[in-house]
């Protein structure tokens, strides 16, 4: 998790998609976003790095998750993000939305952004050995959702 | 790499924010920068109008500092010259003829309860004056500098300085200014 530079665009991507790791529905993610780059700008006239970005989103979504004094866990039946995904990544998405936020967050973390389990604990304030674990059930849910939501498909064809 | 590993690279990969998203985020953007730009140039302009407006009042505190560190030391030094004896002020022109103005009047108000028993040449920052040895009733002795109020020396005003255990007190008075320097009650 370095603070070299990367042009802003690329780091917008990368902040929406870790956000949207967070909060799962699109509009929630933008909005998570821009809060972040706007409280990154008032401090530090900038967005730093990476790491800052992302360290400001989760602040965020925890001070969110804190007022709502729930972290929501989103419907199985959600409206699909309408962004050209295929089909399989419907399914995906849908698999995504039963993970836990933490699950989803740190099997992001390392399996997207490339981080290893010593930068996503460092992060996520979690030890290592949590983080592993929290990504290995994940894995282990998703695959078990992709199973069955391929199975009935395959059933109904 | 795992399949289920390509496939959430590939999800995460075509998510994207909306177009009209980031020309938003890039319009706030640039407005925070333009606001941020207007406001690093009104606290340059202000750092630059308020050093302009302490300046002269920084260089006469360090005219005063200068000044008192001169003629503290002065006081301090014993030096060999001898003073020529001096009965009455008004005797300070004849006694001192290259001096190269009329001393004033002895401010008695401001320095009360010193007589002039000595006078002899000096300069205070470079410029000719006149050094008068005083002495008060209890017999303790002071030094006055007269000089003229040019150059620098224009910016002194009234006032006191405490350096090293020596006051140095200064009197404007017709274009000239007086330093009475005597060691410090407190010290």
């Amino acid at each position: 998790m370095t603070g070299s530079p990367i042009a802003l665009p690329e780091l917008y991507q990368s902040g929406y998609r870790y956000a949207l790791s967070l909060c799962v529905q699109p509009a929630d993610a933008e909005d998570l976003l821009q809060r972040a780059c706007e409280k990154l700008w008032k401090c530090y006239g900038g967005i730093p790095n990476k790491a800052a970005l992302f360290r400001s989103i989760r602040n965020l979504r925890c001070d969110q998750a804190r007022r709502e004094n729930i972290i929501r866990f989103e419907p199985l039946d959600l409206e699909p993000a309408g962004r050209g995904p295929s089909e399989k990544d419907e399914a995906l998405e849908a698999a995504l939305a039963t993970l836990k936020p933490d699950q989803r967050e740190a099997l992001y973390l390392m399996v997207v952004e490339g981080y290893t389990a010593k930068e996503v604990s460092k992060l996520m304030k979690r030890p290592k050995n949590s983080i592993l674990s929290l990504v290995h059930r994940a894995k282990q849910q998703l695959r078990e959702r992709l199973g069955q939501t391929e199975g009935a498909q395959h059933v109904q064809s | 790499m795992s399949n289920l590993e390509e496939r959430l690279q590939g999800y995460y990969g075509d998510q994207q924010p909306s177009s009209a998203f980031q020309e938003n985020l890039a319009l706030r953007i640039q407005k925070r920068r333009l606001r941020r730009r207007q406001s690093s140039l009104a606290v340059a302009a202000l750092l630059i109008l308020t050093a302009f407006l302490l300046r002269p009042g920084l260089q006469r505190w360090d005219l005063e500092q200068r000044v008192a560190k001169e003629l503290a030391s002065q006081f301090r030094k014993e030096d060999p010259r001898p003073f020529q004896a001096l009965g009455q002020w008004s005797e300070l022109s004849q006694l001192l003829p290259a001096l190269q103005f009329a001393p004033a009047e002895f401010p008695r108000h401001s320095f009360a309860g010193w007589q002039p028993v000595g006078a002899r040449y000096c300069s205070v920052q470079g410029q000719q004056a006149a050094q008068i040895q005083l002495r008060n009733v209890d017999g303790e002795e002071a030094l006055m500098y007269v000089t003229q109020r040019q150059g620098g020396l224009q910016r002194l005003e009234a006032g006191q300085t405490q350096r090293e255990g020596i006051r140095i007190t200064r009197q404007p008075k017709q274009e000239q200014l007086f330093f009475l320097v005597c060691p410090s009650p407190e010290s």
